[in-house]
């Protein structure tokens, strides 16, 4: 499923927690689980949906780091 | 043709490690074409939370794409070939945009029409819904 389709109360929820994320994301987050073992990526859950992000630095910035969010995707469905 | 049958847990197990690696595997491709390519052009097509927060609120995705590529709504009219005041009828939703200047907006913002479509539907759902709960509340 596309992030297009997500209920806008999941949205707005993923929104604020990945706002909490990049407020400060080298810290430990509940929300936050980690990638491989890599310290500069995170998934991050909001319901059956998560965020996959790395946080990155750009070359002409001196301190400041950027999580980028590069996918948002539904957990696969399975008839019960 | 062969059947497997699994536990729930271990099917749960198997689509967890498989949503893993894909996950991984796309940031991979993202560390790459940033290694290649340079941080700025690399996410040139990446939307500050702002702005998804602007699109998620319903705005036009036109006319956030328009403030993501920083033009005003003159320059991205003429880079379109559409008229201003027919861009600003349909940022403002009082027309829908013919097939024709939607794909020569998308074009112009290098957007692929899909994507506007599908936030421009998002944005009709979410009216429905905020309208429903609003009936529904009466």
């Amino acid at each position: 499923m596309q992030p297009q389709q997500m209920p806008l109360r999941e949205a707005r929820g993923l929104l604020r927690k990945l706002g909490e994320f990049a407020a400060d994301p080298f810290a430990t987050h509940s929300v936050a689980l980690p990638l491989a073992g890599r310290p500069n990526r995170a998934r991050i859950r909001q319901a059956d949906w998560r965020a996959v992000v790395l946080i990155a630095r750009a070359e002409d910035t001196v301190a400041e780091d950027t999580v980028i969010v590069e996918r948002v995707d539904h957990r696969r469905e399975v008839y019960r | 043709m062969d059947t497997v049958t699994l536990p729930r847990a271990e099917y749960e197990a198997l689509i967890s490690r498989l949503e893993e690696a894909e996950d991984s595997a796309a940031i991979d491709r993202l560390e790459a074409r940033i290694d290649e390519e340079g941080f700025a052009a690399a996410t040139a097509d990446y939307l500050a939370v702002e702005l998804v927060a602007r699109l998620s609120a319903g705005e036009h995705p036109i006319r956030v794409w328009r403030a993501h590529r920083g033009l005003t709504r003159e320059a991205l009219a003429a880079a379109a070939g559409v008229s201003p005041s027919y861009l600003s009828e349909i940022e403002t939703r009082r027309k829908p945009g013919s097939l024709d200047a939607m794909m020569k907006l998308a074009a112009a913002l290098r957007v692929p029409l899909d994507d506007i479509a599908a936030w421009l539907k998002a944005g009709r759902q979410s009216e429905k819904n905020m309208k429903g709960a609003a009936e529904g509340s009466e």
